[in-house]
């Protein structure tokens, strides 16, 4: 399948200093991701994926190298612009800390929307019938306090999807799970990804989920290892 | 400033003082005991600089506002004393006639001054004496037509200067006295500088023997003999020789003041001013009088009375005068009328009314207006000590403002101290991390308090330091504002004065308040729910544990012999701590709420229950209506009520609704029915309770549960509130993601959004209800001028010595003044007397008080039926309308009205002045119809018989505020040798007359009269914008308290920042802009400031509203009207500062970057 990448990064070099020591947590990272790819990003703990994926989706500063998204270089962009096309075409699902702790999970899903732009009751509607979609219709005024791992982990997915975004960034998105929502979770994923034709990266440190990809990136010690395009096909 | 809320100063700086020491020597003690936690605490302190200077300056705001009202009285009362002792210099007594009208019978016969003059020549403890004459006539310069009027001359005796300060030029060089000429003036200063006038120049004086010329020999400084005596309308004097204007008067050898001084310099110590005075006294009494007075009162029916009343009263009497009734009682048993001791104890004032008392109570009225009236004749020469008099009221002043300061200021004291516990809440949250490690190695929760307070104690040192300075600054500030509002004549003027035992005082209250908040703080703090406080959830606190009742017993028993059984730990099991414990309890106090706190603690599951708490609170209702307190009545109600709210919380609990649906429930009810009560006129259950006595401390409590019950309603009932901001502004498409944000935090953490929003509605809530008071008043004077003024353009003072014989011929004589000018044009003098009232009054006995100092007031005919003035209440058989009533007066010299200041005051603020007439069976708040009713009033001569006259109505309280009654010129023609002078003029102008040229043109040609005019258009003007210069005092003042609730904003929302790190990565993640995340953080502190500024708002206006009702029963036409200007500044101001301290934090949280916000714990 020849298509023009979504996601380019190029020479990604990332160094955390603190005051003592200076961690090198990407060392001249190389990567280009299709549009309509699920890409799983695999490795031991501290090899550099969630920086890896910080650093594509522009949340964090890159030391060298560059990104480009939509043929968009992003050290070109200013932060507003930078944040607007968040709203418009990427969704999150991060590690930790997933929900606003005093909104309703309804509106935690509909805040994207509200920031894009949406008309307040569309908003509510579209963030209705993705919250359905992943099978949390019934908790929509619940707190993210009264919600399980997992049930707030779909609301989490509901949010990074609501807006159909092109990307979707995710980060151990069943970490918190057990195996069978871990399954349903990916599930979801994979259908989404098919349907819409939206691009997935997705940090997992579980083979399972690995499988499921198209394409799975091995990182070790803040450099790809690794990069089979033949997971599940 | 000696006394403050009745306390004299000095023990109340060392009580503070010791308090503070007391509590530092226990920090210490349990600092030695262990070091480790103070090493602990105190290392906290330099980890984050920013944060600590942001905990200083939360907690030096309730210092910097007792250091302010502190300073405010202190200069307020050295400005009085200063310019009092200026001006009296070395005098420190004088000696006049009796005073029965200034202008009667007022000069001291030859014999009586040298018999006065002998006396102290011989005295040791006098430094000199100064016969005098003072008096009030115009100077005129020729040279320029300037004119001195309303200003004093003075002739001194220039061989007796001996003891007084030497006349000193404006140079400083001292004017020798000796050089003064038969025809020399000397003017001081102000004299000086209303003439135009330097040495050299000739003068014309006006004189009741015509105009002399005069030369001034010397300008010299306002002070000592030089300097002003009482007069009110001007500092000017000028002085000559004792003969010379001896003569000018025709009045020979007499002279009408002796002024004495004692030695001791500029300021001898009260005790021999006290002495010298009264055995002056004593030697100026009528004997004759002494012998009718020890005959009546050693009349053995009389003097067992007295005895009784000693012998029933032993305990409740003050010790000295106890011992001067039983030395009175001594005297009538064995001495006689000429003893000094008998003399000392009738001429003092409080023995003579105790003994009216007695009288009066037996039913021996009688016997009481005998003695009155006897005792009246009793001082042949009034002594006055001026200097020590004048010095109290310097010092009642100064607490006087202090105390209305430290009033107000109270709410933002309350507020400080509300903000200390809110940082410390802060504090603690962000150290859930470290709290927990400790507590899991193990350290108690008694050692974490321990550690806080150790800290705290440290920020209360620095904070206490930094905030007497703050304090002092801002009354630095403030006072430049109180120098605006003493108008320029008057005696004195406003300079910064500060003693430093405030400063002591201010330092020491200021730590003791901030360190014992700190402790309560420390130890609520420690049971902080962590967990939950992180995640910002409402319910920040845990409760305690339930003990079960065994042990709850138990506690008590061991509390109830506390010290003991720290000893016995001490020797039982050899614990050391036990003895410092025990030793601590020991202090009666300390134990005793170690008893209170167990038996609390036995009763907290009934208590929780709330009938408990209500049942308590109906007790205090009881005894509320007992005391006849509102204060204690009204409290009680409200803790029925609170007890109401748990025992709904109680029930609710037990149903299946949740928990957040129970609390809101009950404290919606709870907050609505206190609102509701301490909303209600405040005579709404009168029916209920009868009249009870409420006084200012009624408006502090008000204000404090007003503003606690709204903002329980409004933070349980947040949706409602906010509901319109989300409809209007979340229309507009960019901030609705904003919005939501920005609202749903705060409402979520409940408790210190509530504290915050409480902290600015105390505020606001003051400083409306000050503001619409002090509208009220300046609108009632705008919009009534006619009732202030009478209807006349223009009110003029002239000189009893120099008396107009007929005004009316006056005018149509003088060349350039043109009689069709004038409509009306009558004159009038007040003289002070004492009256007492005829009873019974409506079939009423009234209780029998003997003659109290009243003032009287006679106008000329052409007054009583022309003016407007009101009547607050009248007699209609004598008329339908006020004007009716005044015409009745002008017709017949046994009717009059009197002044509003006869009726008992229930004004909230009005105080009590002293032991004037006052009337009984009638209140201000009665109908307008009442019966009239006799006075007898009295002369204090004591040659003529008291007379009869008839009270027809009660004089608008706006107006005339004095105990006084007002009749025609002919009313005391029976009381007095002869007619007194008209001392004021009161003109009507024609429409279409210039009142400047006319009141110009009256100066000029009654300049021979010491003619004085005012228009009575600028005396409105000046005390609307004295008004408003008070106002903006205040608002400067209570701008000190708004700072802490803005403090307090800036607090919550630096730790917001620290709390919402990962929340804000991840929203600027989901696509918020930088400067969304800015705007929510303005957004949400602008809406907890603004809340609190609307309730405030709303119920500062309520609760005004109530009082002006109040206030209204008393002064008809006082309305209630919004000071929309106020209003909007208030808002302004509380808004742009609450903007302003949150726009750093909120800069800091834009700044976040997501990745980095994303990754910590
Ligand atoms: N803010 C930071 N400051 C210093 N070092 C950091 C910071 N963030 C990450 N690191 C270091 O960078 C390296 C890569 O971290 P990263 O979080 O990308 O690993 P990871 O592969 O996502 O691990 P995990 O599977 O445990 O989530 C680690 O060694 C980590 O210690
Ligand atoms: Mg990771």
């Amino acid at each position: 399948m020849e298509q023009e990448p979504i996601i380019i990064a190029d020479k990604l070099v990332k160094t955390y200093k603190s005051r003592t020591l200076s961690v090198a947590a990407l060392r001249g990272v190389d990567l280009a991701v299709n549009r309509g790819e699920m890409v799983a990003v695999m490795g031991p703990s501290g090899s550099g994926k969630t920086t890896l994926l910080n650093c594509m989706s522009g949340l964090d500063i890159i030391d060298s190298g560059s990104v480009t998204i939509a043929g968009q270089a992003l050290a070109d962009l200013p932060d507003d612009a930078l944040s607007e096309y968040r709203a418009r075409s990427m969704g999150f699902i991060f590690q930790l800390y997933n929900l606003l702790p005093v909104l309703s999970a309804l509106e935690n899903v509909e805040m994207p929307l509200l920031v894009s732009g949406e008309k307040p009751a569309h908003a509510r509607k579209l963030a209705l019938d993705k919250l359905a979609e992943v099978g949390m219709a019934d908790w929509a005024d619940h707190k993210p306090s009264e919600l399980s791992g997992g049930q707030q982990q779909r609301v989490t997915i509901a949010r990074a999807l609501v807006n159909t975004p092109s990307i979707v960034w995710a980060d151990e998105p069943t970490g918190n799970l057990d195996s069978e929502n871990a399954n349903d979770v990916m599930d979801l994923l994979c259908r989404l990804n098919q349907v819409n034709n939206q691009t997935f990266v997705i940090v997992t440190h579980t083979q399972e989920v690995g499988d499921r990809a198209e394409r799975i990136i091995h990182m070790r010690d803040g450099m790809i290892e690794n990069d089979t395009d033949d997971g599940a096909g | 400033m000696e006394n403050l809320f009745g306390v004299p100063m000095g023990g109340l700086t060392i009580g503070m003082t010791v308090t503070l020491l007391l509590f530092l020597a226990i920090l210490a003690i349990f600092a030695s005991r262990n070091r480790v936690l103070l090493k602990l605490g105190i290392r906290n302190i330099p980890r984050r600089r920013a944060q600590t200077v942001l905990i200083i300056i939360g907690l030096m705001l309730s210092t910097a506002i007792i250091a302010s009202a502190l300073a405010l009285g202190d200069t307020v009362s050295s400005s009085i004393r200063n310019s009092a002792l200026d001006s009296l210099g070395a005098t420190d007594i004088t000696i006049e006639p009796p005073q029965f009208g200034e202008r009667v019978g007022e000069y001291l016969t030859p014999e009586q001054t040298h018999s006065v003059l002998d006396l102290v020549d011989d005295d040791p403890r006098v430094d000199g004496a100064m016969p005098q004459v003072r008096t009030e006539l115009p100077i005129l310069n020729p040279a320029n037509q300037r004119a001195s009027v309303g200003s004093s001359v003075v002739g001194v005796d220039t061989a007796r200067m001996a003891g007084f300060d030497q006349f000193r030029t404006d140079r400083g060089e001292v004017f020798p006295i000796s050089s003064l000429g038969r025809m020399d003036l000397l003017l001081n200063e102000d004299m000086a500088d209303e003439l135009k006038a330097n040495a050299g120049d000739e003068l014309t004086v006006v004189t009741p023997t015509g105009r002399q010329q005069f030369t001034v020999a010397a300008v010299v400084e306002s002070k000592g003999l030089a300097g002003v005596r009482g007069n009110p309308s001007s500092r000017a004097v000028g002085v000559m020789h004792l003969s010379t204007l001896q003569e000018a008067l025709d009045i020979q050898d007499s002279v009408n003041r002796i002024e004495i001084s004692i030695q001791g310099g500029l300021r001898p110590s009260d005790d021999l001013s006290d002495q010298v005075a009264g055995d002056l006294q004593l030697d100026f009494i009528n004997s004759e009088v002494a012998d009718q007075l020890f005959m009546t009162f050693s009349d053995p029916e009389v003097l067992g009375l007295i005895e009784d009343y000693v012998a029933e009263n032993e305990t409740s009497l003050q010790a000295d005068l106890r011992a001067n009734l039983q030395d009175l009682i001594d005297q009538l048993k064995t001495g006689d009328a000429a003893a000094r001791d008998f003399r000392s104890q009738i001429t003092d004032s409080r023995v003579v009314a105790t003994v009216a008392l007695v009288l009066g109570n037996a039913g021996r009225s009688d016997l009481t207006l005998g003695a009155t009236l006897l005792l009246a004749q009793l001082e042949v020469l009034n002594v006055s000590e001026v200097k020590t008099n004048l010095l109290e009221i310097a010092n009642t002043v100064g607490s006087l403002f202090t105390t209305i300061f430290g009033i107000f200021g109270s709410f933002s004291i309350m507020v400080g101290l509300l903000l200390i516990f809110l940082v410390f809440v802060m504090l603690a949250a962000s150290r859930t991390t470290e709290m927990g490690i400790a507590r899991a190695i193990g350290t108690k929760r008694r050692h974490l308090v321990q550690s806080f307070v150790f800290e705290g104690a440290v920020y209360a040192f620095a904070s206490s330091i930094a905030g007497v300075g703050l304090g002092l600054l801002a009354s630095l500030a403030l006072i430049q504002i109180l120098a605006r509002i003493v108008p320029d004549d008057v005696n004195f003027s406003i300079s910064y004065g500060l003693q430093p035992r405030s400063v002591l005082l201010s330092f020491a209250a200021g730590m003791v308040i901030t360190l014992i908040t700190v402790s309560i703080s420390a130890y609520r703090v420690s049971r902080l729910n962590i967990a939950v406080a992180i995640r910002g959830l409402p319910e920040e606190f845990v409760p305690n544990p339930t003990l079960t009742l065994k042990n709850r017993l138990i506690q008590l028993l061991l509390a109830l012999i506390a010290p003991f059984y720290q000893f016995y730990l001490l020797v039982a099991k050899s614990n050391t701590r036990a003895l410092y414990v025990g030793l601590l309890q020991l202090i009666p106090l300390v134990w005793g709420i170690v008893i209170v706190i167990a038996v609390i603690r036995l009763l907290s599951p009934y208590v929780r229950w709330g009938w408990t708490v209500s049942a308590v609170g109906v007790l205090i209702t009881i005894f509320g209506v007992n005391q006849l307190s509102e204060a204690i009545f009204s409290t009680g109600a409200s803790v029925i009520v609170i007890g109401l709210g748990m025992l709904i919380s109680f029930i609710l609990h037990k149903t299946a609704l949740r928990d957040e649906v129970v609390s809101r429930i009950s404290y919606s009810i709870m907050g609505a029915l206190l609102l509701v009560f301490w909303l209600l006129p405040s005579n709404a259950l009168d029916s209920l309770t009868g009249e009870l006595n409420g006084n200012i401390e009624m408006f502090v409590l008000s204000g404090v549960f007003v503003t606690a019950a709204a903002v329980w309603v409004v933070m349980y009932n947040s949706e409602i509130v906010l509901w319109p901001i989300n409809k209007s502004l979340g229309s507009i498409g960019g901030l609705r993601p904003v919005l939501k944000a920005a609202l749903a935090y705060p409402m979520e953490s409940r408790f210190r959004t509530g504290l915050t929003v409480a902290m600015f509605a105390l505020i606001v809530f003051t400083l409306m209800v000050f503001a619409v008071i002090n509208r009220a008043f300046s609108n009632t004077t705008v919009d009534n001028t006619d009732r202030i003024t009478g209807g006349y353009d223009i009110v003029a003072g002239i000189s009893g010595d120099l008396p107009i014989d007929d005004i009316d011929e006056a005018i149509a004589e003088a060349p350039n003044l043109d009689p069709g000018d004038f409509l009306v044009v009558g004159g009038s003098t007040g003289l002070p007397s004492e009256a007492r009232q005829l009873g019974p009054y409506l079939g009423e006995e009234i209780s029998e008080l003997g003659f109290q100092p009243v003032n009287v007031s006679i106008f000329q005919v052409s007054i009583l039926t022309t003016n407007l003035w009101e009547l607050s209440h009248f007699d209609p058989e004598y008329g339908n309308t006020d004007a009716e009533i005044w015409a009745a007066l002008a017709n017949d010299p046994d009717l009059v009205v009197a002044g509003a200041g006869v009726l008992p005051s229930d004004d909230p603020f009005g105080g009590d002045f002293g032991q004037q007439f006052t009337v009984q069976g009638i209140e201000a708040s009665d109908p307008q119809s009442i019966k009239a009713f006799d006075v007898e009033l009295s002369s204090p001569f004591g040659a003529q018989e008291p007379v009869t006259k008839k009270v027809i109505g009660i004089a608008d309280p706006l107006r005339f505020q004095e105990s006084s009654l007002i009749g025609n010129t002919d009313l005391i023609a029976d009381l007095v040798p002869r007619d007194p002078p008209l001392t004021t003029y009161r003109f009507r102008l024609a429409p279409g007359v210039d009142p400047d040229a006319v009141s110009a043109a009256l100066e000029t040609a009654f300049l021979d009269n010491n003619f004085d005019a005012i228009l009575t258009a600028d005396q409105i003007n000046d005390q609307v914008s004295a008004n408003q210069a008070f106002n903006l005092l205040f608002q400067g003042y209570m701008g000190l308290g708004l700072l802490v609730g803005v403090a307090s904003l800036g607090v919550v929302s630096f730790r917001a920042v620290v709390e919402r790190r990962q929340a804000i990565g991840m929203l600027r993640a989901i696509g918020f802009r930088a400067s969304m995340i800015r705007t929510s953080f303005l957004v949400e502190s602008s809406i907890i400031a603004l809340i609190g500024i609307g309730l405030g708002l709303a119920l500062g206006a309520v609760v005004s509203w109530n009082l002006l009702n109040d206030i209204n029963e008393n002064f008809e036409g006082i309305r209630f009207s919004v000071p929309w200007l106020t209003v909007a500044i208030i808002v302004a101001v509380a808004w742009i500062f609450s903007l302003v301290t949150t726009y750093f934090p909120a800069m800091q949280a834009s700044r976040i970057y997501p990745a980095e916000a994303l990754r910590y714990e």
